[in-house]
């Protein structure tokens, strides 16, 4: 009897340790990848200080003056008055770095602005060739819904379809499934890039909900 | 403890981006009909009476929603599912796939067929079929049903049947003749011949009996008649209209005109007490009714507000409602079994066609391009339409479908043919 | 041990059972029944018609407007005439009511029947007696002139005297 708990709590307490490991192993690797937004986040703060540090020197004063068009002023004033006759060395290293993370912060802006376009311009491209392939069921009706998750490979080719939600009408959700058959294939996907397409079309939720239907 | 509220933060976001994918709405489509391939039944010995996949090619296709692949460019004719290349099907752009083998045991068909999605290669059914020796076209009629069904969500009609009236004159004399036939037109068979006129036939709701208007005793009288054993009665005999008989849904009772009492009116006959009873009361002309599927109210046409239009009358407590406002005429109203459809004559611009107004929202639409359209009469899965019209002067029938916009005209026969009545199974 | 052999089997095992859909689904058998249709056929019913005894030829017939009920003047002149001869020599009369083959056959049946009423009551307004007349419609069904144009649709609208 004895031995046989033994064996059950080695066995618990591995499959717990075990748990605890991979759960730990990743969160490790997320919070790494937060602490990237968090530094951004410390940052931009000191821009304030620094615009009020600025006026007592004239040399950085002409350099800063296109830059900070929408900066409310007046917030920090009781802080500056004891720092600038010992950090104006440091003052300079921030302002270098605080406009390398402004770049860098408005790259990233422009990227996602970009990446966020050719998503959608994609997703324009798989609802075009799916409207010209389904063909709907005579009972279909305008409140009908059928969500029908695929998973897609950087081909564009459909390797597979599944219903994730009936819209209550057998014939409707076959038509649905029926179009994506149809389609076999978003070529056009073979022209994004690996990363764009891992992140958003690898797997695709698709809603088929009719709004062009008399009835 | 910042640390903490990062973590449980963390945690929230794993759960959720597991979950973020891209969400894309499809709102349009295109509404082609259905291609499907209804491959040749295999089967072994002597040919068969009846050309069983050409029946339910036709079938599909008069519905106006299926688009059959042609025979003659099939690359095979597989008889059982593991006989099946679904790449030979996917090259004619076939959707879908019906395949089905006959065995013939003494004097019984038995036809075990499939439906298959071409592009997914996924089954649908499989399903069996059995009939004796002259029911051929009954099986394959069925099978049509099956498949119709499967695709489209809708009860099939191909199994059902048309009565309607023929009339050729010849030698100054006319000869009347009450037909019925399968709703393709095949099997033509012959229910009344007569010298006199005959009109107005309406089913019973189990499809076996008709009654109809003959004018054989010098005036127009309803009559009863089995189609199984040709009996027949005479159910009213008096002066003035007898007319439009319409057999209620639930079989108790017929709705008809009478003007016995001065002027049209519409009564109710009691098919087990043989009793009559009155429901208008109106001076105007009240006449042609029709039941509600629920038998509780009739849909009529009465002129009392100037010109003929349709009113509804509810049964219980006497109520006539107006139903139609635009055009100065509308007449011979029929319900589909849905309810919600009416059907009716409608004239305008000096055209009399067939028009359907959708009673829950009011939409009018036009559905016959001829004019001089008269008796309509609804399938009974409310998707298509039979009536009566004429073409270089002859009377021919002609369909048309509720929504598909399909029309077409019926092979046209001897004489002229009109007032179609689809039988309710 | 012999513990965690007995779980991965069962686990195997079912996992075995629940993989794999079969093709075959049998769902369900029909059976035709027999429907048979006979005919029936009348026996040929002579209408008991009767004769109007006039030298004069008088027109029997009346012609409608579309849709109209009204006597026309020519109507009436002809129609006192006829009813002149009935109270001298009474005998009974049908009037056959009719309509063009334009709109439902039924509403047609009842606008015949409206024209026959009318020619029935202008008879008894000029004195015929009621129980000489019988108005029987054939709405659109026997049509004088087969043409769908306006020239035949006119010679349809009519009442009959017989």
């Amino acid at each position: 009897m004895n031995i046989l708990l033994f064996t059950r709590l080695t066995s618990l307490i591995l499959a717990i340790s075990l748990s605890l490991i991979l759960h730990s192993v990743i969160i490790y690797f997320l919070f790494n990848k937060w602490d990237e937004g968090i530094k951004i986040q410390k940052v931009s703060p000191p821009k304030y200080l620094q615009a009020k540090l600025v006026n007592l020197d004239e040399k950085i004063k002409k350099k800063i003056q296109p830059k900070p068009k929408p900066k409310p002023k007046p917030k920090p004033k009781p802080k500056p008055k004891p720092k600038p006759k010992k950090n104006n060395e440091k003052k300079i290293k921030y302002k270098i770095i605080d406009e390398q993370e402004t770049k860098r912060l408005q790259v990233s802006k422009q990227l996602e602005l970009e990446n966020k376009k050719i998503v959608s311009s994609y997703s324009a491209y798989i609802i075009e060739r799916i409207e010209a392939n389904w063909n709907r069921p005579p009972s279909s009706r305008r409140e009908m819904e059928a969500k029908l998750l695929i998973r897609l490979v950087p081909t564009g080719q459909v390797i597979s379809v599944k219903l994730l939600k009936t819209s209550g009408n057998n014939a409707f959700d076959r038509s649905a499934e029926q179009a994506i058959y149809k389609v076999g294939s978003f070529d056009k996907l073979q022209q994004l890039d690996i990363k764009t397409f891992e992140k958003n079309f690898r797997k695709l939720q698709l809603v088929f909900k009719p709004n062009d239907l008399r009835l | 403890m910042k640390k903490i509220n990062l973590i449980i933060i963390l945690f929230v976001f794993i759960s959720l981006s597991a979950s973020a994918e891209l969400s894309i709405n499809i709102t349009k489509g295109i509404d082609n009909p259905t291609k499907i391939a209804i491959a040749p039944l295999s089967f072994y010995g002597n040919q068969l009476p009846e050309d069983t996949s050409r029946i339910i090619e036709e079938d599909l296709k008069r519905s106006g929603l299926f688009d059959p692949i042609p025979r003659k460019n099939m690359l095979s004719f597989p008889g059982t599912i593991k006989d099946i290349y679904f790449r030979d099907w996917k090259i004619l752009g076939a959707e879908y796939l019906v395949i089905g083998s006959l065995l013939l045991s003494g004097d019984t068909y038995e036809i075990t067929y499939s439906l298959l999605e071409v592009h997914s290669s996924r089954l649908v059914f499989t399903k069996i079929a059995k009939g004796s020796k002259d029911q051929l076209r009954d099986l394959s009629h069925h099978i049509s049903d099956q498949v119709y069904e499967a695709i489209t969500g809708i009860e099939g009609a191909f199994s059902t049947k048309v009565a309607y009236v023929t009339s050729l004159k010849s030698n100054n004399k006319t000869l009347y003749k009450l037909m019925v036939s399968d709703v393709d037109g095949a099997r033509e068979r012959l229910i009344l011949e007569s010298n006199h006129p005959i009109m107005s036939p309406s089913w019973s709701p189990d499809a076996k009996e008709l009654v109809y208007v003959s004018f054989e005793t010098g005036r127009p009288a309803v009559f009863r008649q089995n189609l199984a054993n040709a009996n027949r009665k005479q159910l009213s005999d008096f002066r003035g209209l007898n007319g439009a008989p319409s057999w209620s849904p639930d079989g108790k009772k017929l709705a008809l005109v009478l003007s016995k009492d001065g002027n049209p009116e519409i009564y109710t006959y009691d098919l087990r007490k043989e009793k009559f009873i009155r429901h208008t009361n109106h001076f105007a002309i009240d006449t042609e009714p029709n039941w509600a599927p629920d038998s509780k109210s009739l849909v009529f046409t009465s002129d009392r507000g100037g010109s003929p239009q349709i009113y509804r009358l509810t049964l219980k407590n006497g109520e006539v409602q107006r139903l139609t406002f635009r055009g100065s005429y509308n007449a011979r109203p029929r319900l589909a079994s849905n309810g919600r459809t009416l059907v009716m004559i409608h004239r305008s611009a000096h055209q009399f066609n067939i028009a359907t107004q959708d009673l829950v929202n009011g939409d009018l639409r036009i559905l016959s391009n001829t004019s001089l359209d008269e008796s309509p009469t609804v399938s009974p899965n409310s998707a298509m339409l039979l009536y009566a019209t004429k073409i270089n002067n002859r009377g021919v029938l002609a369909a048309v479908s509720l929504d598909a916009g399909v029309k077409f005209l019926l092979p046209s026969k001897q004489g002229d043919v009109r007032e179609p009545a689809w039988s309710p199974k | 041990m012999k513990k965690i052999y007995k779980y991965s089997l069962a686990t195997i095992v079912l996992s075995v059972s629940l993989v794999g859909c079969s093709m075959t689904k049998t769902n369900s058998i029909a059976t035709m029944t027999n429907d048979r249709i006979t005919t029936g056929s009348i026996k040929n019913n002579s209408i008991q018609g009767s004769t109007l005894k006039t030298d004069i030829k008088v027109p029997r017939v009346f012609y409608f407007e579309f849709d109209k009920v009204m006597l026309s003047s020519e109507a009436r002149s002809a129609l006192r005439l006829h009813a002149q001869s009935l109270r001298s020599n009474p005998a009974k009369i049908r009037l056959l009511g009719h309509a063009d083959e334009r709109g439902s056959r039924e509403y047609n049946m009842a606008l015949g029947e409206n024209r026959g009423n009318v020619v029935r009551d202008f008879l008894i307004q000029e004195g015929v007696s009621n129980s000489l007349i019988e108005v029987v419609s054939y709405g659109e069904e026997k049509a004088a002139s087969l043409g769908s144009n306006e020239d035949s649709w006119a010679m349809n609208r009519r009442v009959e005297l017989k």
